[in-house]
C-alpha cells in the first residue's frame, strides 16, 4: 500500500509518472482482502455454493420432488472405482439395489447387487428443471443410467435424493439471507443517515424503536412475527414474508452504527467544505456522507447475512418458516427432529454441515472485508 | 481602500448541558463583542492561542455557526453591502460565491472517495458554472496555478504528499473566483518545509486574482510576515488590532507582548523568554473577572481585576487594556529587557 502511494508521490518526473497507474480506494481494498488468505477461501467456497444453488436443476442429478419410493430410507450409496474383485474402473460406477423385506423383523433391506454395475454418465436426460425461469433443458450434469440410481448423501423417508434436494434448499437458505440483509440495508441506513444527520425528537423516537426490538427475545418475536404469515400465501409470499421477519430485528444495529458515524462525519471538515460550496443536504448525505460508511457497513452487511440464514434454519425447522413444497436447508434439517430418526438415518443431518460451512465462509468473508475496509491503516 | 468584510460586535456563545434533560449549566462565550474590518485585498492576521475563539470566527463568517448577534457585513459584488448574520439561505448562497474558506487539516478537508477533479469540480458543479469538458479544463488550469500537474486529475488524495493536498484545497477553494478566502491555519498541518512554499504558493496568487485573506493562525512569525493586519483574540475578545508591522514593534497590549515574545528564534537563549506569559489560558466556561488576561498579566492592577477595559482607539490601532498608554512593551526586534519587576506580585496571586 505505501509502496503504491510513495510511487505515486515520487512519480512527478513527467517520465515516470506515465507509467505509474494510480489506483482506487476500491482498488486498494480488494488487494488488501486478497492478503487474508482465510478470507479468500472463504470466498471461494461462497462462490461455488451460490453457483451451486443458481445451478442446481442442472448439477443435481434428480429434481427436488422427484420421489423414489421403494428406495426410501436409503444410506448414502457412493461412486466406486473398484469392483468386488479389486479390478479398477477408470470411469467410477455404482451398484444396482435390491429391496427385499427382512422375514424376521419385517424392515427393508437393501442389498447390493454385484452384477449390476452402472456407469457415471455426464450429461444424462433427467427431470426437466429450468434455471432462473429462462433456461430449460432436461440435461443434467451427471448421474446414471435407469434403473441405476445415484444417491450420494442418501435419501429421505419419502425417498427423495437429499444430495439434490440440499442444492434446491441452498436456493432458498443462501438468498433469504441477502433479501434479508437487502432490506435491513435499505431501512437501516437510510434511518442511521436521517437521524444521525437530522437529530431532534425522530432521532428520539427511532432510538427508543430500536431499543425495544433489540430488547425482545429473538427467537419469541420471529415466532410471532412468523406466525402473522398466513397459511394461504404462496411459496414466494412466504419467502419474502419471512426475509421481512429475519430484517426487523437486525436493522436496528445497523441504524445505530451508521448514525454513529453520520454523527462523527458530519462535523467533519470534508463536510464543512461542501457545505461552505453550497452543497444541499440531499448532496451531503449521498456523495459524502453515504460512501464513508459505506465500507463499514458492507462488513457489517456480510456479518449480519449469517445470523439471517441461521434465523431462516432456526424457523424453518420449527416448522414456522420455509413451508413445502419449497425447499430450506431448515426445512430439511426439520425432517431429522427426533432421536429415532438421528439414529437410524444419520444422513438427514449433512444439510447441517452446508449450514455450518456457510456460516464460517461468511464469517472468514466479513472479517477479511473488516481488515481491507480501511485500505490505509496497517 | 475599502473594507471587504467588516465584523461589528459579534457574538456566539454556547450552552453546556448536562444530565439526561440537558439543563443548561452553563455557558461559553466563543465571541464576546468581537469587532474588526477586512479591506480589500489585504491579509488579516487573527492570532491567539488555541481556544480564543479564532476558528470559531472563521466558521462563524462562513456561515457554519450562526452569530448570537452583532454584525457581519460582506461587500459582495453582486449584492452590495449585506449582513451575513442577518442573511437569509439565498444571499447566504450568493455570497459564498465570493467566500470560501481553506482548512487546516488536508486530510480530512478532503473527501478520501473523490479524485482531485470531483473535489476541485465540486463548488463549481454545486453551482451550476461548469459542467461536462468545461468543468475538466477549469480543474486542470485550475492544478497548474497552485502548481500541480493535470495528470493528478484522476488521482485520489491518498496519492498525493501533505503539501500537494494543501495546494487542492486552495485550488478547491480559489474554484469560484472567490475575493475573500478564509484561511483557518492553512499551513499547521504541513511540514516545515513545506510551510513556505505554501506560503509563497498563496501570496502569489493573491497578487494575481486580487484575493484578500483573512489568516487565522497561532505562529506569530507567520503572521508577522504574512498579514497587513493583525488581530490578536484572547478569550473570545479582540485585545489589539493594527497594522502587522507596528504591533510586533511595539506591542500595545500586553498578551500581544507575551505572543510576540514567545516566538522561538534562533540564538535567542535567554532574551524574550521572561516576558512570554505564564500559567495556562483559563477555562472560557468560567472567565477570569474584568480583564481576561488579569492573572497572567504581570503589569495587573486592581482596576483589571473589576473592569473590563475597552476596545479603544490609539492611533492607527485599538486595544484594551486600561495602561496602554502608560505600559512601553518590548516588540519583536527589541533588545533584551531586564527582568520585569512586578514578577514577584504576580506568584503572590497565587499562580
Amino acid at each position: 500500500m505505501t509502496d503504491i502511494a510513495a510511487d505515486a508521490i515520487s512519480a512527478a518526473p513527467a517520465a515516470k509518472a506515465e507509467r505509474t497507474t494510480v489506483l482506487s480506494v476500491r482498488q486498494l481494498t480488494w488487494r488488501k482482502f486478497l492478503r487474508n488468505k482465510l478470507a479468500v477461501v472463504g470466498l471461494i467456497i461462497l462462490v461455488i455454493m451460490y453457483l451451486s444453488a443458481l445451478l442446481a436443476g442442472f448439477i443435481a442429478p434428480y429434481g427436488d420432488r422427484e420421489t423414489h419410493g421403494q428406495f426410501a430410507r436409503q444410506a448414502p450409496h457412493g461412486l466406486n472405482f473398484f469392483d468386488e474383485t479389486g479390478a479398477f474402473h477408470p470411469v467410477p460406477f455404482v451398484y444396482g439395489l435390491k429391496r427385499t423385506l427382512d422375514p424376521k423383523t419385517f424392515q427393508q433391506v437393501t442389498t447390493i447387487v454385484p452384477e449390476q454395475k452402472y456407469p457415471l454418465q455426464l450429461f444424462v436426460k433427467g427431470q426437466p428443471y429450468s434455471i432462473l425461469g429462462l433456461i430449460k433443458s432436461d440435461i443434467r450434469l451427471f448421474g446414471v443410467e435407469a434403473p441405476g440410481k445415484l444417491f450420494i448423501f442418501g435419501t429421505d423417508t419419502k425417498g427423495r435424493d437429499v444430495f439434490s434436494r440440499i442444492l434446491y434448499g441452498a436456493q432458498v437458505s443462501l438468498t433469504v439471507g441477502l433479501v434479508g440483509v437487502a432490506l435491513s440495508l435499505l431501512i437501516g441506513v437510510s434511518m442511521g443517515l436521517i437521524t444521525g444527520y437530522f437529530g431532534g425528537w425522530f432521532d428520539n423516537v427511532v432510538q427508543r424503536v430500536i431499543e425495544m426490538t433489540m430488547a425482545f427475545p429473538q427467537i419469541p418475536l420471529w415466532l410471532a412475527l412468523a406466525a402473522l404469515i398466513p397459511p394461504t400465501w404462496s411459496s414466494a409470499q412466504v419467502y419474502f414474508a419471512i426475509s421481512i421477519v429475519l430484517s426487523v430485528l437486525t436493522w436496528g444495529s445497523l441504524a445505530r452504527q451508521v448514525r454513529a458515524m453520520v454523527l462523527s462525519l458530519k462535523t467533519s471538515d470534508f463536510v464543512r467544505a461542501a457545505k461552505y460550496s453550497n452543497a444541499s443536504t440531499a448532496r451531503v448525505m449521498v456523495k459524502h456522507l453515504l460512501p464513508s460508511t459505506m465500507s463499514h457497513v458492507l462488513v457489517i452487511a456480510t456479518l449480519t447475512i449469517p445470523s439471517m440464514i441461521l434465523g431462516e434454519t432456526a424457523l424453518s425447522f420449527l416448522g414456522l418458516g420455509i413451508k413445502p413444497p419449497m425447499t430450506s436447508w431448515g426445512l430439511l434439517l426439520n425432517e431429522a427432529q427426533s432421536v429415532q430418526v438421528i439414529i437410524e438415518l444419520p444422513w438427514l443431518l449433512i444439510p447441517a454441515i452446508f449450514v455450518v460451512l456457510t456460516i464460517i465462509s461468511f464469517n472468514f468473508v466479513g472479517d477479511g472485508m473488516r481488515d481491507a475496509a480501511d485500505p490505509f491503516s496497517r | 481602500m475599502t473594507a471587504l468584510l467588516e465584523v461589528r460586535g459579534v457574538k456566539k456563545s454556547f450552552s453546556l448541558s448536562s444530565g439526561i434533560f440537558g439543563k443548561t449549566t452553563g455557558e461559553v462565550r466563543a465571541l464576546d463583542d468581537v469587532s474588526f474590518t477586512v479591506p480589500a485585498g489585504s491579509t488579516v492576521g487573527l492570532v491567539g492561542e488555541s481556544g480564543c475563539g479564532k476558528s470559531t470566527m472563521g466558521h462563524t463568517i462562513m456561515g457554519g455557526l450562526q452569530a448570537d448577534a452583532g454584525e457581519i457585513i460582506f461587500n459582495d459584488p453582486e449584492l452590495g453591502q449585506v449582513d451575513l448574520v442577518k442573511a437569509d439561505k439565498y444571499v447566504r448562497h450568493k455570497t459564498r460565491l465570493n467566500m470560501q474558506m481553506i482548512f487546516q487539516d488536508p486530510n480530512s478537508s478532503l473527501n478520501p472517495r473523490m479524485t482531485l477533479l470531483d473535489l476541485i469540480g465540486e463548488p463549481l458543479l454545486i453551482n451550476r458554472v461548469l459542467k461536462g469538458k468545461a468543468l475538466e479544463d477549469r480543474v486542470a488550469q485550475l492544478l497548474e496555478q497552485v502548481g500541480l500537474s493535470t495528470r493528478y486529475m484522476r488521482r485520489y488524495p491518498h496519492a498525493l504528499s501533505g503539501g500537494q493536498r494543501q495546494r487542492v484545497v486552495i485550488a478547491r477553494a480559489l474554484a469560484l473566483n472567490p475575493r475573500l478566502v478564509v484561511a483557518d491555519e492553512p499551513i499547521s498541518a504541513l511540514d516545515v518545509s513545506i510551510q513556505a512554499q505554501t506560503l509563497n504558493l498563496m501570496k502569489d496568487l493573491q497578487a494575481e486574482r486580487q484575493l484578500t485573506y483573512l489568516f487565522v493562525a497561532h505562529d506569530l512569525g507567520v503572521v508577522n510576515h504574512f498579514t497587513d493586519t493583525t488581530v490578536v483574540m484572547y478569550l473570545g475578545r479582540v485585545v489589539e488590532t493594527g497594522p502587522t508591522k507596528a504591533m510586533f514593534q511595539r506591542p500595545l497590549h500586553p498578551y500581544s507582548e507575551a505572543l510576540i515574545a514567545s516566538v522561538p528564534r534562533i540564538g535567542a537563549h535567554k532574551s524574550g523568554t521572561k516576558r512570554a506569559a505564564v500559567g495556562e489560558v483559563p477555562s472560557a466556561a468560567n472567565p477570569p473577572s474584568g480583564c481576561h488576561f488579569h492573572p497572567r498579566c504581570p503589569y495587573a492592577q486592581d482596576i483589571c481585576r473589576a473592569t473590563v477595559p475597552d476596545l479603544r482607539t490609539v492611533g492607527d490601532r485599538s486595544v484594551r487594556c486600561h495602561f496602554a498608554d502608560e505600559l512601553n512593551l518590548a516588540g519583536i526586534d527589541s533588545p533584551a529587557v531586564p527582568p520585569i519587576p512586578s514578577v514577584a506580585s504576580i506568584s503572590e496571586s497565587g499562580l
